[in-house]
């Protein structure tokens, strides 16, 4: 008898986990990409060795200011400046570079300058002593900015800190980066600014959220109302309800648009949250759970005096939870992933959901895989860690409808 | 305790009140948006000041636009390969689930639903990449294996990207229809089947006769979701292709037909033409679909 | 968790959403967007533009004090959807905005007047500025209205983009080639019959696809999509020949041209010599000197080979336009930062060294940025060289349906292509055999054109305006 389980056994898990690992494979390739090197995405499939795993693409994602490797153009032309401002009567941002390299570190700069040949040690090693300078707040003074044409966001911070205010070490770093890319353009990649990550994922949180949270509310009282009370109204409503739901959205999109903008909404996350108030699918499906209630429950409660929305909260509610919960994540899921409408609303990079920000790297960045790779990666996490640990409430929820109705 | 009168007034009230957002919402932000867009398609647009009333010419241009032929016909291939290649990969998964033998059931679900949870915007980043030619992982992987030149430009070759896009949506759609197999499958009276033990029946009979028919709402339901669904396929297409429509057009949906006439050539009135007659084929196909179902459940 | 989820009377899930939103409107809260209410907002798409444009802003600040500008940069699918959008209900439009060149058509459309654009024209004649720049380079933001039969300017041309073929030195001189003998696209493609090894090494980079290559083509030939009359000439002689030249050079058995992609992969094609040649634009030598650093002083360019001797020997590819809405109270103060932005020589020589582009205004091209000698070009004076071409760009006429032709041309020619790989001419076909084949591909070429480009005019018949 063990025998036949466990030749039934073998297969079932090997055809499971062969079906799991393609089904896998594509994520695991997303992690792996985020990780590797911008020059070792072509050597390696998957994950590189572990010496080689690096975090310059979430660094560079969120523009770091620090330098990495890759955004060194030239590293005998980059050591041959360094040792030029080190010279006598020099000054500068390069002197002010200069004089905070350590003995090691001149030397090598002298020795790649003159070779033009430099490992990866010592690329390293330089980078750090770099990075340190940039990141300190007294590396330049005032007189070291003046006359250098600095880009529109440094010199703001560079007016900011003149004026005496406190800089975070991340400015600080920007700052300080962004004089040396004007002082050595040859030498010194243009930092990819990053994109603001942080708020795209708030962003996204707060619409999703508030988008769900609102038409779970409006649609599950709907939906009690539906499925519990004779009114006039009611046929006409579930009628066009009904009829309404085949009609894909893009059909509205534009005299939508011209709705909210007239409506000032434009522009904003209202504009996203407001038409999306109620959802029609939930009011059909909390009806569909809603009708389970036997109405006596609902009659004795009435006896004992408890207003219709009492009856909601603490009768239709509690029964529901399955449902709700199941559409409060789908629903949190669905606008989380939202990009057609929020593309038309938004204008202002500051009110962009993930979706939008990410569309936005596309076109610009389609080719630093490693970058992309690692904002898509960052932003299905929410929703995936979510569902992990809601798991047995979604599912359950999402069967309940399908099996039974 | 509410005074009596007020307990009467929210009493009667009460669902109005309760269903008010809803109609009001409802009212504002789709019925007006749909009516304007049905008086929209009457007309040539072309800027906010520009209209000029055409009756029903759009619709005459419409049905003689091979554009829009190479986008039904696009959408409809799309559909019947994904609906139907679905079918069978999360039916067999949720059955190879729901075997009593396998343990970490839940690690197994969660590892095929997952890429559903992506959403359509995502995947299409990570596959544009998947798919790029040389770099991306499908062509390292069919190289290293010998079956595909490394080079192959899966989005930039007209007959491939119709494979890509249903491979794409294949991934990520068959665990979330498997999740529902799933549950049809274990809500499977277990009656049933010992009445076709003791009748005789062997495992295949068993599937054929028991199994299937008690899965068949389930899974109507299942094609039925997958077809408008389909039908309305517009981000992985778009965002895959780099906001365009492909080699030749090859990944031209109805929808992207329409938002490419109405929001990038301006013409809405053309856009609400195409809107509403994709409506008007979810409809029909859906009706089909039901209908189809429900004749065979009477024999 | 279970427990606080049963309290609330939603539920679990419902809980945690609750949390996070509240989370995050706490933090946008205490992170407020500060919104500018610039004078002046310009919208550009480029960021390499973007980042030369906050360069130059604050000096124009200071000469006009108590001006602000503010420079957005957004995603160039996005700048035309959204200014679209913006146009169609008067949304806040941007008071400048930069448009590229294949998209700044289709927002020609209807009266004049109901362009969201304003007519340059005046200030350009009073600036005499239709001399001093490339006058080739206003053809493509020109509108064409049929009911008045003017002509209306939309667009100040950002730049020329005169096209070369960047080649890679150290092979040809390994291969004793010299670039003086290539005077013509018969010498060239003998030359690459030559030194093409199929799947190794490719002489040039067309693409089956269209896009750069075939356009660039079509215009270096006086061809295009549209005349000056907004009328649609994708299937006219010029195109049909410029289409049969094309395709065996891109598919077929003897094929000399691969298009290797964009990005990491063609930094390897070109450091691994798998394209010999590519097509180059001004723009187009900053991404090798970026993205190739290796490939420093073993690279250098040609002009393109001409078509007959003593022929044009450039062509163009890309451009943008600035473009100053209807919606901009202060006109004037827009086109004094238009000239800042566009016309002033050492703004224009600064940016020269830093992206590699050559400004559309002539005045410029005298000043010593653009003519230094570039090490990376093997001491090449790249920039005299552009400039030497730039007088002979080729005009590129535009229409509203400029997107919709450009996409059928590339079907068109990706069919073409693909119908002669499989069905074409080849070496060792009899005489006879190869006659018939190639008839056959004349005339297919020439169906398909024209099946291309009756669908733009019914589009354009569609047009009540």
């Amino acid at each position: 008898m063990a025998r036949r389980r466990l030749g039934i056994q073998i297969p079932l898990y090997a055809a499971l986990g062969v079906a799991l690992v393609l089904f896998l494979a594509p994520v695991v390739w997303l992690v792996a990409c985020t990780v590797k090197d911008p020059d070792d995405l072509f050597h390696y499939t998957f994950f590189p060795p572990l010496g080689h795993l690096s975090t310059e693409n979430f660094r560079k994602l969120v523009g770091s200011p620090y330098l990495g490797a890759s955004e060194v153009r030239d590293w005998k032309a980059l050591a041959a400046r360094l040792v030029e401002a080190g010279g006598p009567g020099a000054s500068g941002p390069g002197r002010k570079v200069w004089d905070r390299l350590g003995p090691a570190e001149r030397d090598l700069c002298g020795r790649v300058a003159a070779t033009g040949a430099i490992d990866p040690a010592g690329q390293a090693q330089l980078l750090d002593a770099l990075n340190a300078a940039v990141a300190r707040a007294d590396l330049l003074a005032k007189e070291d900015l003046a006359g250098l044409a600095l880009a529109g966001d440094i010199q703001a911070l560079a007016a900011r800190a003149a004026a005496g205010a406190g800089l975070a070490p991340a400015e600080v770093a920007l700052l300080n980066r962004g004089v040396l890319e004007v002082v050595w353009p040859g030498e010194i990649a243009q930092g990819f600014r990053g994109i603001p990550f942080g708020r795209y994922m708030v962003n996204s949180l707060f619409v999703a959220g508030a988008t769900v949270l609102i038409q779970m509310f409006f649609s599950s009282l709907g939906g009690f109302a539906l499925a519990k009370y004779h009114f006039r109204f009611k046929a006409a409503i579930m009628i066009v309800m009904l009829g309404t739901m085949m009609i894909p959205g893009q059909v509205m999109l534009a005299p939508l648009y011209e709705l909210i903008y007239r409506m000032g909404l434009a522009d904003s996350h209202a504009g996203l949250i407001v038409p999306a108030m109620v959802s029609v699918f939930g009011m059909f499906l909390f009806r569909q759970s809603m009708l389970q209630i036997p109405d006596e429950l609902l009659e004795a409660g009435r006896m004992d005096g408890c207003t219709e929305f009492g009856l909601y909260w603490n009768l239709a509610l509690p029964v529901s939870r399955p449902m709700i919960g199941a559409f409060c994540l789908a629903g949190f899921m669905g606008n989380w992933n939202a990009f057609l409408w929020p593309q038309i609303i938004l204008h202002s990079a500051d009110l962009f959901t993930l979706p939008i920000g990410l569309n936005q790297m596309v076109g610009t960045y389609s080719q630093q895989y490693g970058i992309m790779m690692a904002g898509t990666l960052l932003a299905i996490l929410p929703v995936m860690v979510l569902f992990l640990i809601l798991q047995r409430e979604f599912i359950a929820g999402l069967t309940a409808g399908a099996v039974k109705g | 305790m509410i005074g009596q009168r007020l307990f009467r007034w929210q009493h009667r009230y009460a669902p109005y009140l309760f269903t008010a957002p809803f109609v009001v919402t409802f009212a504002v932000f789709a019925l007006y948006p749909m009516v304007k867009s049905l008086v929209l398609a009457l007309f040539i647009t072309s800027g906010p000041k520009s209209q000029v009333f055409v009756g029903l010419e759009n619709f005459a241009f419409l049905f003689t636009d091979p554009s829009f032929f190479k986008a039904v016909q696009n959408t409809a291939i799309f559909t019947f390969f994904s609906v139907f290649l679905q079918l069978p990969v999360s039916l067999g998964l949720a059955i190879l689930l729901n075997s009593k033998l396998v343990r970490l059931r839940n690690l197994f679900r969660f590892g095929f639903f997952s890429p559903y949870l992506m959403g359509q915007v995502f995947v299409a980043v990570l596959f544009s990449v998947i798919f790029a030619p040389r770099l991306g992982l499908l062509n390292q992987v069919l190289s290293r294996m010998a079956l595909a030149a490394s080079n192959t430009d899966w989005l930039g070759t007209a007959g491939l990207v119709m494979p890509a896009l249903v491979l794409t949506s294949l991934w990520m759609y068959a665990g979330f229809n498997m999740v529902y197999f799933l549950a049809a499958l274990q809500a499977v009276d277990r009656d049933l089947y010992d009445a076709a033990a003791v009748d005789g029946a062997n495992a295949f009979q068993r599937f054929w006769h028991v199994t299937m028919p008690s899965i068949k709402p389930v899974a109507v339901f299942v094609v039925v979701l997958s077809t408008i669904g389909s039908f309305q396929l517009f981000e992985l297409p778009y965002l895959m292709l780099q906001n365009t429509s492909g080699p030749e057009q090859a990944g031209l949906t109805v929808v992207m037909y329409l938002y490419q006439k109405g929001f990038e050539s301006g013409d809405l009135g053309y856009a609400s033409v195409v809107g509403w007659t994709l409506a008007l084929g979810v409809l029909v196909i859906s009706l089909v679909q039901m209908r189809l179902a429900g004749t065979w459940r009477k024999d | 968790m279970d427990r606080l989820g049963d309290w609330f009377p939603f539920g679990k899930a419902p809980l945690i959403i609750l949390l996070l939103t509240v989370f995050a409107a706490g933090w946008l809260a205490l992170h407020p967007v500060g919104r500018t209410e610039a004078d002046l907002r310009l919208w550009t798409f480029a960021d390499i533009h973007y980042y030369a444009y906050l360069k130059a802003v604050p000096s124009f600040e200071a000469a006009h004090p108590g001006t602000t500008v503010d420079v957005q940069f957004v995603h160039a699918t996005a700048v035309t959807s959204r200014l679209r959008a913006a146009f169609w209900n008067d949304l806040d439009v941007p008071e400048m905005v930069e448009v590229e060149i294949s998209s700044a058509g289709s927002f020609f459309r209807g009266p004049a007047e109901e362009v969201g654009f304003i007519d340059l024209t005046p200030r350009l004649q009073a600036e005499g500025l239709l001399d001093r720049m490339v006058k080739a380079r206003f053809a493509p933001y020109t509108y064409h209205d049929r009911r008045t039969g003017r002509d209306y300017i939309f667009g100040l041309p950002h730049d020329v983009h005169p096209v070369c073929l960047a080649y890679r030195r150290d092979i040809f001189e390994a291969e004793g080639v010299r670039v003086e003998d290539i005077q013509t696209w018969d010498d060239f493609v003998r030359i690459g019959r030559r030194l093409t090894i199929p799947d190794k090494r490719y002489m040039a980079d067309f693409s089956d696809k269209a896009g750069g290559g075939f356009e660039a083509a079509l215009y270096q030939r006086d061809g295009g999509y549209f005349d000056s009359g907004g009328n649609c000439i994708m299937d006219d002689p010029t195109a049909i020949e410029t289409l049969l030249w094309y395709v065996p050079l891109v598919a077929g058995p003897e094929r000399i041209a691969d298009d290797p992609g964009w990005g990491q992969a063609w930094s390897k094609a070109i450091e691994d010599g798998y394209l010999i040649t590519w097509t180059c634009p001004d723009w187009r030598s900053k991404s090798a000197e970026t993205q190739v650093p290796r490939m420093a002083g073993k690279m250098a360019l040609m002009p393109l080979p001409a078509v007959r001797p003593g022929g044009r020997r450039t062509s163009s590819w890309g451009g943008t336009m600035l473009g100053i809405t209807q919606k901009c109270r202060d006109q004037d103060l827009a086109w004094q930062l238009a000239r800042h932005l566009y016309l002033d020589p050492k703004e224009l020589a600064a940016r020269f060294r830093e992206l590699n582009i050559l400004p559309a205004l002539k005045d410029a091209w005298t000043h010593e940025a653009i003519n230094e000698p570039r090490p990376y070009w093997s001491g090449q004076r790249i920039g005299t060289l552009y400039a030497q071409l730039a007088e002979d760009v080729p005009p590129q006429y535009t229409s509203p349906y400029i997107e919709f032709a450009k996409s059928k041309m590339a079907d068109v020619v990706s069919a073409v292509a693909a119908w002669y790989d499989a069905n074409g001419p080849r070496p060792d076909d009899a005489p006879d055999v190869a006659a018939r084949k190639r008839a056959e591909f004349e005339r297919v070429a020439a169906a398909r054109l024209r099946e291309g480009a009756d669908e733009v005019r019914r589009l354009m018949r569609r047009n009540p305006f």
